[in-house]
């Protein structure tokens, strides 16, 4: 029988017109680009199909060894944050203690900075004239000890370590809030039963946590393989993987049949993680609410003062220093200069990136650097908004004959090489009838496409919670189609909106893999004017830039959690 | 039924007519059609002066006409002095409250109330209704008032439609379908409990299986009901039930007594206190003028 068909606020859209809009900008600037390297491969100089580029790879020493690495530190990274984030998962949401609440906040902040803020961070605390050897020099000197220093810069295990640490709060999330969702008269009855504390562990805690575990591993393993700034800055000239290849060939070594194979491989790999994302999140149903974008939940622990305070306070201590660590190490050398060998504080860098001179190495003023990172991130709001918005109402529609797909293609920025990104949209778009390379607007569009799935994410959250009987209601006050928009259904959106621009905002502020391939050298962005410094040995101004980026994200991220608040007291989303 | 009738669906098919007009496809903004939802749909974002001043303000009303409309109403449900207030800090009553008001500000020609009274406690819909009765009374707007609950239908409505999978089985005054229903689902649904079926007609008796019922008969209807209440164990001028107790349930005003006879079972009350204890047997006399006569 054929259902009535209720009325619907945005019924005007007409959705096989708006689908066909996000699937054709999702086409253009981000699936045919791919597309078109990957072709280089298969069908090189234009002739038929073959397999022949991919064996060159497999049978190229210097590509395998890539490969393996490439895999090897996914996995390692993989398996030590899951272990690492566990237990800290489980304590969060099982006990409250002092300081739990500033645990779970500082678990966003490696989420929601720029990679290369981190990355700088990271070399700041570890590296050969970090923190860290800074501290083990002075021992070494006062006691007369030899404690080797630390020399994690231009390493593999480097490389491994900083992806641990990138990726525990991802993986915190996930589990932590897998973890509150579990039933803990569960628990209870299972030692009632008579199952001592390794029994239940074993038999009630893993079975239910492992779609968790699963869903937590696929996803930190495919931002493994897709992490290119932190490799490139950390992992150096000689440590590679895939996705710096890709770069490597496309910049410097011009060998594109390789680098389209590479991307082939990367994608395959990738495809093989996101589909074990994907069904482990569909086994449990409980995962499916868990967004990245969303905040930890409030869910209160119980209270606990007993033995297990000592681990709690340790285990507090040691996550804190790791996530604060960097960060403090990275503003702390941002104001260390040393003219004549002795260090002394000043604000020297801070001048070099507001120099409004052109510099030579990016073809713009160091400050119209920050200038043009602002300005795109203001313009990436703008375009990834409204695709947002219509691909969150599209989603929320009940019947959808191709639901799921759209679903995926959420997903499709998530697991696509930003480089291989940037440097398709190039290929396919110099010249023709679209030609958009080196124009500021390929920067824009690049940054939107990545952007833009956060936002429907977090835009379809909050339209989930509104309930329907609200428009419904204004309407029955008389209110037109337009009115209730305008008057009820957006300022109940506003928390959605707030967080997708945020968002927008913070990705196209911290992005560097396709920038760096699209961008021209007037429009130079934050992220590459710290690559390009870093890469001349330039650390006191690439730390600027990254403490720059760090206070930028945090002033954004707070004007999120004020407007929040005030959002919070008019009773929405409570 | 309520969607439709509001406009929130389109009917596949049949029409709804108001006034001798029908509206079927005139857009639910535009009917005047008033709905006071279950979950009362307060807008969250407003104060409980934006929410009862919303309808006005979007017909067009000026602000001073707009702040008057408002204070009427809030006088009116009684919730003078709320009008600042934030929708979220109201108790469940005052919810609904501002949820009727908000609905009767832009005078709507029929309201409709989706059990507005299920999600507040026992004593406080007591005095909810008599007050709701009240307004709409004084009011005097046609309201379509759907519930569950036997006595908010009786105790509100002037006519009842018994509703089953969407169509209107029976319709009547409160006492009619109180004492004198014809269908075997409102009957039941209003306290009768017990069939007698019938088998024929023989002159001016009804042929029951349990015997000959005096009866006027102008059709025979399939079977009698009565209510556990009316049977009684002193001899009278009625059916008779000879049976054996099968189960007794004390429920302080009266006993619940489980009675088989020939194998059907039927729902007897019988004093408080009585004592008849399981498998004994038992004479019950069901008086003539108790059996209501179901037609289908």
């Amino acid at each position: 029988m054929r259902s009535p068909k209720g009325i619907d606020l945005f019924d005007r859209l007409k959705w096989p017109f708006s689908y066909l809009f996000v699937l054709t900008f999702v086409l253009i600037f981000c699936i045919y680009p791919i597309l078109s390297l990957i072709s280089i491969s298969l069908f090189p100089d234009n002739g038929g199909f073959t397999l022949s580029e991919i064996e060159r790879v497999l049978e190229s020493e210097r590509s395998v060894n890539i490969i393996r690495f490439t895999i090897i530190q996914a996995v390692v990274s993989t398996i030590v944050t899951l272990a690492a984030a566990f237990p800290g998962a489980y304590l969060l949401s099982r006990y409250r203690f002092f300081g739990r609440s500033a645990v779970l906040a500082l678990g966003t902040v490696p989420f929601v900075l720029p990679s290369l803020v981190l990355a700088m961070g990271f070399i700041s605390l570890f590296g050969s004239n970090g923190t860290i050897n800074g501290w083990i020099m002075d021992i070494n000197s006062s006691t007369g000890l030899s404690i080797p220093a630390l020399d994690i810069l231009f390493t593999k295990q480097g490389i491994i370590l900083a992806h641990i640490f990138f990726n525990f709060p991802i993986a915190l999330r996930i589990l932590h809030a897998r973890f509150d969702r579990m039933d803990v008269k569960m628990l209870l009855s299972a030692r009632s039963l008579g199952a001592g504390r390794l029994r239940t562990f074993f038999l009630v805690v893993i079975p239910q946590m492992r779609y968790a575990l699963l869903a937590a591993g696929s996803l930190v393993f495919t931002f493994c393989l897709l992490s290119f700034g932190v490799v490139l800055v950390i992992g150096g000239l000689t440590n590679a993987t895939i996705e710096v290849e890709i770069y490597r060939q496309f910049t410097g070594r011009l060998d594109f049949e390789m680098a389209g194979s590479l991307v082939l491989i990367e994608s395959v790999l990738v495809l093989i993680s996101t589909i074990l994302y994907i069904w482990s999140t569909s086994k449990d149903g409980d995962l499916r609410n868990i967004t990245l974008g969303s905040g930890f939940s409030g869910t209160e622990g119980r209270h606990r003062i007993g033995l297990r305070s000592l681990l709690i306070i340790v285990y507090v201590v040691v996550i804190s220093l790791l996530i604060i660590g960097p960060l403090i190490s990275v503003v702390e050398s941002s104001f260390h200069r040393y003219p004549e060998g002795d260090a002394e504080y000043s604000f020297h860098w801070y001048g070099s990136v507001l120099d409004r001179e052109d510099d030579p190495v990016l073809g713009v003023s160091p400050f119209g650097a920050v200038i043009n990172s602002l300005l795109f991130g203001f313009l990436t709001i703008i375009i990834s908004l409204p695709l947002s918005m219509i691909t969150a109402i599209l989603i929320r529609r009940k019947h959808f004959f191709c639901k799921s797909f759209l679903d995926a293609l959420l997903l499709f920025p998530l697991g696509v090489s930003t480089v291989a990104l940037g440097y398709g949209l190039v290929k396919v778009y110099s010249g023709g009838t679209i030609p958009l390379a080196g124009s500021w607007m390929i920067v824009v569009l690049v940054h939107a496409v990545i952007a833009f799935p956060f936002g429907a994410r977090s835009l379809y959250n909050t339209m989930k919670d509104i309930p329907p009987n609200l428009t419904l209601a204004a309407r029955s006050l008389g209110a037109s189609r337009l009115e209730t928009i305008v008057r009820v259904y957006l300022p109940l959106m506003l928390p959605g909106i707030m967080i997708a621009s945020i968002f927008a905002f913070a990705i196209s502020l911290g992005e560097l893999g396709a920038t760096i391939m699209v961008s021209s050298p007037e429009h130079t962005t934050m992220p590459v004017a710290l690559y390009r410094f870093y890469g001349n040995r330039d650390f006191g101004t690439a730390n600027a830039y990254a403490v720059i980026m760090m206070l930028i994200t945090f002033v954004s991220f707070l004007i999120l959690e004020i407007s929040h608040r005030h959002l919070i007291r008019w009773g929405v989303n409570s | 039924m309520l969607n439709i009738i509001a406009g929130f669906f389109k009917p596949l098919k049949g029409r709804v007519i108001l006034d001798g007009r029908d509206i079927t496809h005139e857009r639910c903004d535009k009917r005047g059609i008033g709905v006071v939802f279950q979950d009362y749909a307060l807008f969250p974002h407003m104060t409980v002066e934006g929410n009862i001043g919303f309808g006005p303000r979007s017909r067009g009303f000026s602000r001073k006409k707009v702040r008057t409309i408002t204070d009427d109403m809030l006088d009116l449900v009684g919730l003078e002095g709320y009008s600042g207030r934030s929708t979220s800090k109201l108790s469940g009553g005052e919810k609904q409250r501002v949820a009727l008001a908000r609905t009767l500000a832009v005078k709507p020609k029929v309201i409709l109330l989706d059990e507005p009274l299920s999600a507040l406690d026992t004593s406080l819909r007591e005095s909810l209704r008599r007050d709701l009765k009240m307004i709409l009374r004084e009011q005097r707007i046609i309201t379509l008032y759907i519930t569950h609950d036997q006595s908010e239908a009786l105790s509100l409505s002037d006519r009842i439609g018994f509703l089953n999978d969407g169509r209107i089985l029976e319709e009547g005054s409160p006492k009619q379908i109180y004492w004198r229903p014809v269908r075997r689902k409102t009957a039941s649904f209003m306290g009768f409990k017990n069939s007698v079926k019938v088998v024929g007609i023989k002159g001016n008796n009804l042929v029951s299986e349990l015997g000959d019922i005096p009866w006027n008969p102008d059709r025979k209807p399939i079977e009698m009901m009565f209510r556990p209440e009316s049977a009684t164990m002193e001899e009278t001028e009625g059916l008779m039930i000879n049976g054996i107790v099968r189960g007794s349930e004390y429920r302080g005003r009266d006993h619940l007594l489980d009675v088989t006879s020939n194998g059907i079972v039927y729902r007897i009350l019988a004093p408080p206190d009585s004592d008849h204890g399981r498998g004994e047997n038992i004479v019950i006399y069901v008086p003539f003028g108790s059996l209501v006569p179901i037609y289908r």
